[in-house]
């Protein structure tokens, strides 16, 4: 996944993308036990999101001169099929803009905080999803003051109540 | 007379797990707190067999037929 990644932090350092979080699976399993996925969710800002129909166009034109193949909705990339998400709402805003720095190996890369991927997969509220929550919540680690901030900022907090009454433990 | 249902309404004996249960979440917890690049190398096993076994799926005859 390091290639993989270079790949990504070149895509910034040209312009192609602003900026970038993991998200996903990916994100989760730097917090929890290691989950089965297939590929790699990255969330982007898009640069002038208002102009374009297909705001993946630029992207897949620029990793297919580099000899990257598109399948289906994920572009292989050293090996991961990556998928990348524009940001389109303010709760993902957030989580890219507060992303934390980390190393993959001797690769720069940014992972969401543990409390936005809660707050996602509360919003986007898949089963799977509910289950990954639980996962986050079993593995301890989280920061219920942030997670409430974060919930309550974005209007889930009603969601996060009937859920899981008041405290997520 | 006896009652026919006595034998059902006797509480069926199981054995306790709760060791069993507990050495699996000790095991969770210490997969966790395995390093990103441990656990991603993990993740890519698992996603390299699942793709595998995919392919073997897809091509054998029986998945032909369908």
């Amino acid at each position: 996944m390091e290639k993989t990644l270079r790949v990504l932090n070149r895509m910034v350092r040209e312009g192609v993308i602003d900026k970038y979080a993991i998200g996903g699976a990916v994100a989760a399993v730097f917090y929890i036990e290691p989950i089965n996925t297939n590929d790699l969710d990255i969330f982007f800002h898009v640069k002038d999101a208002d102009n374009k129909l297909d705001i993946l166009a630029p992207l897949y034109d620029y990793l297919s001169g580099l000899g990257y193949e598109v399948e289906g909705e994920a572009v292989d990339i050293e090996g991961w099929p990556v998928q990348f998400l524009p940001i389109f709402n303010p709760l993902l805003e957030e989580a890219v803009e507060q992303a934390n720095e980390i190393r993959f190996k001797r690769t720069k890369t940014r992972v969401m905080q543990a409390e936005h991927l809660v707050a996602i997969m509360l919003q986007t509220g898949r089963l799977k999803d509910f289950a990954r929550i639980h996962q986050f919540v079993e593995a301890g680690g989280l920061n219920d003051a942030l997670l409430f901030q974060i919930l309550a900022r974005h209007g889930l907090m009603e969601q996060w109540k009937t859920r899981y009454r008041e405290n997520p433990k | 007379m006896e009652d026919p249902l006595q034998g059902e309404s006797e509480m069926k004996k199981y054995p306790n797990v709760t060791p069993v249960l507990k050495e699996k979440a000790a095991r969770r917890k210490r997969q966790a707190g395995r390093t990103f690049e441990e656990k991603i190398a993990i993740v890519d096993k698992w996603r390299k067999l699942t793709k595998k076994i995919q392919k073997t799926q897809s091509s054998s005859p029986r998945a032909q037929v369908r």
